[in-house]
């Protein structure tokens, strides 16, 4: 379907397109007539302001300001214009955007005095649906104890972490194998092309599936075999349903590697992490660890009784969305399952198969996480939820501290990937699970006795 | 100036200030930092043989280098020649 827009409303030519799942299309053209208008406005600003040697200030010739500051000025003027048109136009058209709007074409467009300025943009768009009533949803809370083992396997988690990358001739399982990854279609489409990417060699409880550049292979250790440095191995696999290259979808897939190195981590000493943590004992490690676990079940129980409302949510929402969504969405869905699991305290390596296993997973996962998405951007709206950046720093912080990382490395790293949005997703929605949570109806049971009906209603297709 | 000096040896670059871009606009006058060893003569064919112009006239100012005071004893600043153009009526140099 496309709307056009009376140029009167906008004084631009605008037309908005469906462009995939409650996504649209927003085609802008301005005429040149407000180009020019800009660019001279832009150019006696700054021509006022202007410091040039030689010149008293606001005394710098036109022509000149343009020749110094030519291409900063057409840019700042062309992001004015654009930011200001976007605006007026999905306000003119009444769209409830969801997210930052996407384009691939806006940072070739060139302004010129002139001619017109036409450009793209696709947003996502909140789809039209009544919300389930919020109030008194049944959830069960259960209560998780903390055996002494798990802190075990937190120690050797830890000392895993910790340990030293030793350089082996031979792989064996668990070995992780640095080298060249390409990923090309059936017709040698190149897709992926990594130097230095990492694959570890399943280990025997894996039965025989891997993971090799975020693809999940069934039969990866029959295929990938135990390749020495040097050596190169051919992977065949079908592309993944919702992976987020739209063209690996389904496609037959050819993935080679050449191993460059071998290497094992060979786990640290406990004394050596002791005294590198700056503690004296054992002990002392360990009850930091059972503190931090502490605070995980604390978060492990918010997930699953979060999982729950999602569940009823789900159940008891009807949005009508097509079959498959697009590359964009998919990688959000990504986005936001790594961010999740990563606070929950999942293993980085655990994180990518989970991603990996999604990838493989069926369209309907995908829909179903989109579904999701925009319930909880409806709670939080009906909730009033606001998001501040103390909130960003303090998730960040924990997300860190799970990982093992300083903070501001990696609030740069979560800067670098974009990922910024994402963290205020999560914590708007935790936010407004939350406040969904606190007008619930909660029952506590025994963690054995949640697990149990967990299954059986698994089994029978009753969501919990 | 030595004989056989390559003309962009001569014309150091063309010289932008307030006081020069009114020059330019008004009188059709173009102003250079040319080299201080350069002649009248040399800077006309200088100009003429770079820009494709006819010029009518070439005036010159030198300002001496000055002693300045640093931290790490005296600095002398560079001597600076200047280069007052004048075109032929009609012509124009496109470089400024």
């Amino acid at each position: 379907m496309t709307q056009t827009l009376a140029p009167e409303e906008t004084k631009n030519d605008v037309k908005i397109q469906d462009a995939g799942p409650c996504r649209k299309r927003i085609s802008i053209r301005i005429p040149k007539e407000r180009v020019n208008e800009k660019l001279k406005e832009s150019l006696a600003a700054i021509s006022a302001e202007a410091q040039v040697p030689g010149f008293r200030k606001g005394h710098v010739p036109p022509a000149l300001v343009e020749k110094r500051f030519g291409t900063a000025l057409r840019s700042e003027a062309k992001n004015q214009l654009v930011s200001t048109a976007y605006s007026a136009a999905i306000e003119k058209a009444n769209l409830k955007i969801v997210g930052d709007p996407f384009s691939e074409t806006l940072g070739n467009v060139e302004i010129k005095e002139g001619q017109d300025l036409a450009f793209e943009v696709d947003v996502e768009v909140q789809p039209e649906f009544a919300m389930p009533s919020l109030d008194g949803i049944p959830v069960k809370k259960p209560t998780i104890e903390l055996p002494e083992s798990a802190i075990g396997d937190e120690v050797q988690k830890i000392l895993v972490n910790e340990g030293d990358l030793e350089s082996r001739e031979k792989p064996e399982a668990g070995d992780y194998l640095t080298g060249h990854g390409v990923m090309k279609g059936a017709d040698g489409t190149e897709f992926y092309n990594i130097k230095g990417c990492v694959v570890q060699v399943p280990t025997a409880d894996k039965g025989g599936k891997g993971m090799i550049l975020g693809v999940m292979v069934n039969d990866f250790s029959k295929q990938f075999g135990l390749p020495k440095a040097g050596e190169t191995v051919t992977i065949k696999t079908k592309g993944p349903e919702s992976h987020e290259v739209e063209q690996v979808r389904g496609a037959d897939l050819t993935i080679t590697f050449t191993v460059d190195r071998v290497d094992r981590i060979i786990p640290a000493k406990v004394e050596n992490v002791i005294k590198n943590f700056g503690m004296t004992e054992e002990q002392q490690l360990r009850d930091a660890i059972k503190a931090r676990m502490e605070q995980r079940v604390m978060i492990q129980q918010q997930s699953v009784m979060r999982q729950q409302i999602a569940q009823h949510l789900l159940a008891n929402t009807k949005i009508d969305l097509p079959e498959r969504i697009t590359a964009i969405q998919s990688a959000r869905n990504f986005e936001r399952k790594r961010m999740e699991l990563m606070y929950r305290g999942v293993d980085a390596q655990k994180i990518e198969e989970h991603i990996a296993e999604l990838r493989s997973g069926s369209s309907e996962v995908a829909v179903r996480e989109l579904k999701l998405f925009f319930i909880m951007n409806r709670a939080a709206e009906e909730f009033n939820i606001r998001v501040e950046e103390a909130e960003m720093n303090g998730r960040i912080a924990q997300l860190a501290q799970e990982r093992g990382v300083r903070p501001d490395k990696l609030r740069q790293e979560i800067i670098q990937r974009n990922q910024v949005g994402v963290i205020y997703q999560q914590i708007r929605d935790h936010k407004a699970m939350d406040a969904i949570l606190a007008k619930a109806s909660i029952t506590e049971m025994p963690a054995d006795e949640f697990n149990k009906l967990m299954a059986e209603e698994a089994k029978s297709g009753v969501p919990g | 100036m030595p004989a056989n000096v390559a003309a962009h040896h001569i014309i150091k670059k063309p010289l932008v200030t307030e006081k020069g871009t009114f020059a330019m606009n008004e009188l059709a006058k173009y102003t250079f930092l040319v080299d201080p060893r350069a002649t009248k003569t040399e800077i006309k064919d200088a100009v003429q043989s770079l820009y494709k112009v006819n010029v009518t006239g070439v005036n010159t100012v030198t300002s001496k280098g000055k002693f300045k005071p640093t931290r790490f004893g005296l600095r002398v600043e560079p001597t600076v020649k200047k280069a007052i153009v004048t075109l032929k009526q009609g012509q124009t140099i496109e470089l400024f």
